[in-house]
C-alpha cells in the first residue's frame, strides 16, 4: 500500500503549490496516473478521501484522476505500441527492445481553487442568499 | 476561481532527497546499492556472507525493517558498520529516511553502502533512494513465476540474484521461467544464480560488485 505515502506526497505538493499561488481553498486537484505506474487508483482515492481533511486548504478538494495509457516504441523495428503492462517484447519483430515512452508517471497536473478575496466574496454572497428574511 | 498548472511529479519531493543522498555518496566516493526482495529471500544472509568473503571491500549497511533491530545486530557481528531504520508500519523506505541517518555513517571509510530495503516486492521499487544501483533478489522457494507477477521490481534492477539455488530441486524451482520472463521485463540484466550455503554462483555476484569499484 505505497499509495498511502504517495497520497500524502500528492497532498503536500498540492498545498505547497496552492499557497504559493495565494489559494486558500482548493476545489479540485487534477492528477494523471500512468497505467504502467503500478499505482492503484482505487487506493489513491481511498487514501485521499480522509487525508485531505488534515489541512483546511484541501478539506473540500475533489480529486480528479486522468489515466494515461501505457505506450512504447520498439527500438529494433520502430513500431509504436500500446502497452498494458511492463512488458518489453515487440509483438511485431519479437525482440525484447521496447522502450516505454508513456504511462509510468504520476503527476499533479493542475489545481483549481479560490484566493482569500474570492472566498470572502462568495461567503458574503451565500450569506445573503441563505438569509430567509432578505 | 484560480487555476494553476503544476505538472510536478508526485514523487518529486522524494526525488529531491534522493538527489541529495546521491550527492553525499558521490562526494564521499561511496557506491550506494538499494537491495530489494520479498521477505525471507535472503538479503541479510547475503550481506553477512558478502562482507565475510570480501574483507578488502569496506562495506556499510543501512538495515530497513518495519520493526526490530535484528538485522542490524546480525550485520554488526560481521564487523561492518550498520544502522537500523525502523519504518514502524510503512512498507518501503523513502529517500528522506536514508538522508536522515547518513550523517551517522562514517562515509569516508566506506567503499560500498548497501541499503537493505523493507522485504516487499511491490512498494520499495516506486521510491528512489539515491543509490547508484538496484539489486533485486528472488529466492527459489518463492517460485520462478515472480518476475512477470511483480514486474516493477525486476524491470529496473541492475543486478538480479536468484538465491537459495541449493534447494532449487527440492522446491521445484524452474530457472527457465525466470530467464524467459526476464527477456521481456529486463533484457539488459542477466540473473546470477547463487547459494550462500553451497557457494554456487557467489563469484559472479562478487565480480559484479567489484566491477562497480573500478569506475
Amino acid at each position: 500500500m505505497h499509495e498511502f505515502a504517495l497520497t500524502e506526497d500528492l497532498l503536500k505538493l498540492s498545498r505547497e503549490e496552492a499557497r504559493k499561488a495565494g489559494i486558500v481553498r482548493l476545489d479540485k486537484i487534477i492528477v494523471s496516473i500512468g497505467d504502467l505506474s503500478g499505482i492503484s487508483i482505487d487506493s489513491i482515492e481511498f487514501a485521499f478521501s480522509f487525508l485531505r481533511e488534515e489541512d483546511e486548504i484541501t478539506k473540500e478538494a475533489e480529486l480528479v484522476v486522468k489515466r494515461v495509457p501505457g505506450r512504447g516504441r520498439c527500438t529494433s523495428c520502430g513500431k509504436e505500441l500500446e502497452l498494458d503492462r511492463l512488458y518489453l517484447y515487440c509483438p511485431d519483430c519479437n525482440t525484447p527492445t521496447v522502450e516505454i515512452t508513456e504511462g509510468r508517471d504520476f503527476y499533479v497536473v493542475s489545481l483549481e481553487g479560490q484566493d482569500a478575496d474570492e472566498l470572502a466574496g462568495k461567503s458574503t454572497e451565500s450569506d445573503g442568499e441563505g438569509s430567509p428574511e432578505s | 476561481m484560480a487555476e494553476i498548472v503544476v505538472m510536478r511529479a508526485v514523487t518529486s519531493d522524494n526525488k529531491l532527497h534522493a538527489d541529495n543522498v546521491r550527492k553525499i555518496l558521490d562526494d564521499n566516493g561511496v557506491i550506494g546499492l538499494n537491495l530489494m526482495s520479498s521477505p525471507g529471500a535472503g538479503k541479510t544472509t547475503l550481506l553477512e556472507k558478502t562482507i565475510a568473503d570480501n574483507p578488502d571491500i569496506k562495506f556499510g549497511v543501512i538495515e530497513g525493517d518495519v520493526y526490530t533491530a535484528r538485522d542490524a545486530d546480525r550485520i554488526e557481528k560481521t564487523g561492518a558498520p550498520s544502522i537500523q531504520l525502523n519504518t514502524e508500519g510503512a512498507c518501503h523506505l523513502t529517500a528522506n529516511m536514508v538522508e536522515a541517518v547518513l550523517p551517522k555513517m562514517n562515509l569516508k571509510e566506506l567503499d560500498i553502502l548497501i541499503i537493505e530495503n523493507i522485504g516487499n516486492l511491490i512498494c520499495p521499487s516506486a521510491f528512489s533512494l539515491g543509490t547508484h544501483k538496484r539489486v533485486v533478489l528472488l529466492s527459489t522457494p518463492e517460485g520462478g513465476d515472480k518476475v512477470l507477477k511483480y514486474p516493477a521490481a525486476f524491470h529496473r534492477a541492475d543486478a538480479i540474484l536468484v538465491t537459495k539455488t541449493d534447494i532449487a530441486d527440492a522446491v521445484g524451482f524452474d530457472m527457465n521461467i525466470v530467464l524467459d520472463d526476464l527477456k521481456s521485463v529486463n533484457p539488459k540484466t542477466e540473473p546470477i544464480a547463487m547459494s550462500v550455503v553451497s557457494g554456487e554462483g557467489v563469484d559472479g555476484w562478487y565480480k559484479w560488485l567489484r566491477g562497480l569499484l573500478k569506475k
